[in-house]
């Protein structure tokens, strides 16, 4: 159990009709480890994260905590402990701040003693929404609702969280309070996967880099080993 | 006279309401306009009659197992009709709620004719009058048992609604159905509920206005269209909104077959329709769309 990989991926393909967006991926995430996996527009990215939480066809072999998860359906992932705040966000517009984190926390309604205590949790990390608790969601701002956004998927208490770009359209000063949040999130405990396009804060902040073109995984290994020059002139087109 | 025709316009209203709640249900959680809803429902009418009229079951039993029919079918078209094309062309599940009306409506023909069967109301007691405002009005303890019901469904739905996981699971799914899934909840099954709660309702409806309307095919036919101005009056996706709707459009219904002209009743209220529609396209209750793209 302790040897092996939180998250295991082999062989995985996400095919549109005959676009082939995600082809024969393998990559692994070991317990305590924030990882990210980079790439430019198209590569593959969201498909890949989007095949785990089973929110679109994938095949090939999924395997979280020990459990082969390939054929589970999108609604059965998260009660195993694997939560995702999807591109976009993914908020409730119409919901309160409150009803938003209210059913984050879904999977765990029985124990209302731990919705409480994540409840607090999560508005001592975000102090933000703790004075929006009975606004709409879709009123916040954008950096807000991606507060919100990580703030609901940790109110299960996730073994492992998967990010999809939490700092697009933020401000610097914004994108650096969501890092430093991810790093006090993965201190304590939670696993992170992140998708980002921001290149240097994901070599900042990962223990390890995937880097994802066109459905395939090129390269991956540490910050060190990876060199944010020869990245940016090989995949990003010197962005 | 006018007081009379106001607590009249509320009894027949909370009917309206009654429609109105099935339709929005549905709707909240699925996002589909069922426009063959009373059709479905007049066939529940159909199963009471058969079960209470012709084999002479008593009329709780009669009741509850016409409404489990509705269950039934609103599961059936939901699952089995609807859900296939959802992803692939969700326009045309709207054509396909056509296709059932004309489905259920030729069934109805076939089994039971087109003869205008008569169903007692369920209570049948001395009706309550009282003198007010220099006149005097009568409600029939029918109307009183209908305003009741919709009353208890009403408070029912929305405490539900707002205040149970479930009910949060309900507007999470029609908001937003990928994030809802990443929830932990089980989307499809909530949309069959959905589809189930607004048979029961429906077919609850139908069941209730059955002794005025008589039981035949169309039976259900002035009762939708007033159902759906009622839900659009609302906004089509809130709760208070359908009732406020309903009740509404009652009130006016009678009061211009009252003093104006009985003719003029379902044209008058589509006239309000386009009316508030001109002015707030998303009802009178609904919010504007925030969606995002
Ligand atoms: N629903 C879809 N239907 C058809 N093609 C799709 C769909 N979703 C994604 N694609 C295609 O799959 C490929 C990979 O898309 P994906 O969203 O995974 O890329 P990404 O790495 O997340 O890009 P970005 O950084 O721009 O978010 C792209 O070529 C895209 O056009
Ligand atoms: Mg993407």
């Amino acid at each position: 159990m302790a040897t092996e990989h939180l998250l295991e991926i082999k062989n995985l393909w996400v095919k549109y009709g005959p676009v082939e967006a995600v082809k024969g991926t393998d990559f692994w995430i070991d317990r305590g480890e924030i990882v990210s996996l980079l790439g430019s527009n198209g590569a593959g990215k969201s498909s890949t994260l989007r095949a785990i939480s089973a929110l679109v066809k994938s095949e090939g072999k999924i395997v979280f905590n020990g459990r082969d998860i390939s054929e589970y359906p999108a609604y059965k992932i998260p009660f195993l402990g694997l939560s995702m705040c999807p591109e976009g966000r993914g908020i409730f517009s119409d919901l309160t701040v409150e009803e938003n984190l209210a059913l984050g926390a879904y999977t765990v309604r029985r124990n209302r003693k731990k919705i409480r205590e994540n409840f607090e949790k999560v508005y001592s990390l975000f102090e933000n929404l703790a004075d929006k608790k009975s606004q709409l969601a879709g009123t916040l701002s954008g950096g807000e609702q991606q507060m919100l956004s990580i703030g609901r998927a940790l109110m299960s208490e996730p073994k492992l969280l998967m990010l999809d770009e939490p700092s697009l359209g933020l401000s610097p000063k914004l994108v650096d309070m969501i890092f430093n949040i991810l790093k006090e999130i993965n201190r304590n405990g939670t696993t992170i996967f992140l998708v980002e396009q921001n290149a240097a804060m994901a070599l900042a902040l990962s223990h390890r880099l995937y880097v994802m073109q066109t459905g395939k995984i090129i390269t991956f290994g540490t910050p060190k080993e990876i060199d944010l020059n020869t990245l940016k002139k090989k995949y990003f087109g010197g962005v | 006279m006018l007081f009379q025709q106001v607590i009249a316009g509320l009894i027949t209203g909370s009917l309206y309401a009654l429609v109105a709640l099935g339709l929005v249900m549905a709707y909240k959680v699925t996002e589909v306009m069922n426009f063959a809803y009373g059709y479905m429902a007049m066939i529940s009418a159909y199963i009471f009659y058969s079960l209470f009229v012709v084999f002479g079951l008593n009329y709780a039993s009669s009741f509850a197992l016409a409404v489990l029919v509705g269950v039934g079918m609103g599961y059936v078209v939901e699952r089995g009709l609807l859900r296939p094309v959802r992803y692939i062309s969700p326009t045309s599940m709207v054509i396909i709620t056509l296709g059932v009306l004309l489905v259920l409506q030729g069934l109805a023909l076939q089994i039971w004719g087109n003869e205008y069967q008569h169903v007692p109301n369920a209570l049948n007691g001395k009706p309550l009058i009282f003198r007010t405002f220099g006149g005097i009005v009568v409600i029939p303890q029918q109307s009183l048992l209908i305003v009741g019901i919709v009353f208890a469904t009403v408070i029912f739905l929305f405490l539900y609604l707002k205040f149970t996981y479930q009910g949060m699971a309900f507007r999470a799914t029609s908001q937003n159905e990928e994030a809802a899934k990443l929830m932990g909840i089980n989307t499809n099954l909530n949309m069959s509920l959905s589809w189930m709660i607004s048979g029961a309702l429906g077919a609850a409806a139908a069941i209730l206005a059955a002794p005025q309307t008589f039981v035949y095919p169309d039976m259900m036919l002035n009762l939708q269209i007033m159902g759906f101005t009622a839900a659009v009056l609302g906004g089509f996706d809130s709760i208070p909104g359908a009732i406020i709707g309903g009740v509404t459009l009652g009130v006016v219904d009678n009061l211009v077959g009252a003093y104006l002209s009985n003719n003029l009743r379902a044209t008058f209220s589509l006239a309000i329709i386009v009316a508030i529609l001109l002015v707030r396209p998303e009802g009178i209750f609904g919010r504007p769309k925030s969606r995002r793209v």
